[in-house]
C-alpha cells in the first residue's frame, strides 16, 4: 500500500472516531435521547385524571372542578384552575367531542366576532377578542384571552392562558395515556 | 444581666415550648399488616375492617383502619384493576365516592403524594392523601392536613 493510501485511511479512521466521540457526546449531554419523561426547567409532570400528562410549573395547586355526576351531561369534564400563575386546564371526554364538533364550534364563535383562531400543527390556537385576561376566584369567573385547543379521538382539552407562549410552552408536552 | 429579664426569658422559653409540644402531634412508626409502614399519632389505636371480593375473577382486598378517636382513617386496597399510572384517577374516584355531592376541590402534589381538600374543611369533609405503588394504593383522611400529609411522607410499602 502506498503511503498516501496508508495517510487517507488512517485521517478515515481518525474521522470516524472523531464522529462518534462527537455523537455519544451529543447523546449523552441531550438527556431527551434517553428520558421520555424530561421536564422543562422548573416544571413537572402533571397527571390529568390519568387521561393525559403535561407539563405545569412546580408547586402548583389546582382548584379542580367537575360535573356532579347527578346532574344530566353528555360526558365527563374537569377544570383545573391555578390562580398563581394565571392559567387553566379543561378537558372534556364525550362520544359528542369529534373534529367537526369543534371546528363548527368555533366557526360559530369565530362569525360572531368573539374570536379568532389558527392551527398549529396538532393544536388550535384561540384568541378570544372580548376577554381582558381577568382572572377570578374560580374557572367560572376567569376571562382568559389565550385559549390552546388539543382534540385526540373523543377527547378536548383547552389550555387557558394570558401569556401564548407559556400556555404553548405547556400545550406541547401533552402525552395522551392512550 | 438584670436577674429579672433572665427569669423573664426562662418564662417564655418553658411557654413557647409548651405551646409547641401541645400543637406537635407526637408520630410513631406503626406496621399496617406487612402491607406498608407508617408514622401515626402516639397512642392512636385502629379497629380494622378486611373487605375482599373478586369481580369477574379479579381479587381486590381492601383494609379500612380507622382511629379510635374518629378523626383518622386509612384505606389500603390492592387491586390488579389500578396501577401507579391510575392514581390520579383512583384520587379523584375515591374523592367523589366519599363526598358525592361535592363538586370541587383543590388539588396538588408534594413528592409522592397527591393530595384532594375540599374547599371547605369541617367535620363533615376532611381532607385525603393518596400514595400509590403498583398496584398497591392507601388513602389516608383525616381532620389535621399537615398530619395526615406527615403520615403519608413517612409510609413505606413493604
Amino acid at each position: 500500500m502506498q503511503k498516501r493510501e496508508k495517510i487517507i485511511i488512517l485521517g478515515l479512521i481518525i474521522l470516524i472516531i472523531g464522529l462518534l466521540v462527537g455523537l455519544t457526546t451529543i447523546l449523552i449531554n441531550n438527556n431527551s435521547f434517553f428520558d421520555n419523561d424530561k421536564v422543562l426547567d422548573g416544571m413537572q409532570k402533571y397527571d390529568f385524571n390519568s387521561i393525559f400528562k403535561m407539563d405545569v410549573p412546580k408547586n402548583v395547586r389546582f382548584l379542580k372542578e367537575w360535573n356532579n355526576t347527578e346532574e344530566f351531561s353528555l360526558g365527563d369534564s374537569y377544570t383545573y384552575l391555578d390562580k398563581k400563575n394565571k392559567f387553566a386546564v379543561s378537558y372534556a371526554d364525550s362520544p359528542m367531542i369529534t373534529h367537526e364538533f369543534v371546528i363548527s364550534n368555533l366557526e360559530l364563535l369565530n362569525k360572531s366576532g368573539n374570536i379568532t383562531f389558527k392551527y398549529d400543527n396538532d393544536m388550535i390556537i384561540a384568541h378570544n377578542k372580548k376577554n381582558n385576561g381577568k382572572i377570578g376566584k374560580t374557572f367560572e369567573n376567569c376571562h382568559f384571552k389565550e385559549r390552546i385547543i388539543v382534540q385526540k379521538g373523543h377527547t378536548i382539552i383547552f389550555i387557558y392562558g394570558n401569556d401564548l407562549d407559556f400556555i404553548k410552552s405547556m400545550a406541547d408536552t401533552i402525552e395522551f395515556y392512550q | 444581666m438584670d436577674k429579672r429579664l433572665i427569669g423573664l426569658f426562662i418564662v417564655l422559653f418553658i411557654l413557647f415550648s409548651t405551646i409547641g409540644s401541645v400543637g406537635a402531634v407526637k408520630l410513631v412508626n406503626k406496621d399496617f399488616d406487612d402491607h406498608f409502614t407508617m408514622k401515626v399519632p402516639k397512642g392512636m389505636h385502629f379497629q380494622k375492617d378486611v373487605n375482599e371480593t373478586t369481580e369477574d375473577g379479579i381479587p381486590n382486598q381492601q383494609i379500612s383502619y380507622l382511629s379510635d378517636s374518629g378523626n383518622i382513617g386509612i384505606i389500603y386496597s390492592d387491586s390488579p384493576v389500578f396501577s401507579e399510572n391510575s392514581t390520579a384517577f383512583f384520587s379523584q374516584q375515591m374523592f367523589q365516592g366519599m363526598y358525592p355531592d361535592l363538586s370541587k376541590c383543590y388539588e396538588s402534589h408534594e413528592g409522592n403524594l397527591t393530595i384532594l381538600e375540599p374547599v371547605t374543611t369541617n367535620e363533615q369533609y376532611y381532607p385525603i392523601v393518596i400514595l400509590s405503588k403498583g398496584n398497591e394504593h392507601v388513602v389516608i383522611i383525616g381532620d389535621n392536613l399537615s398530619t395526615i400529609k406527615k403520615m403519608g411522607h413517612s409510609l413505606r410499602f413493604d
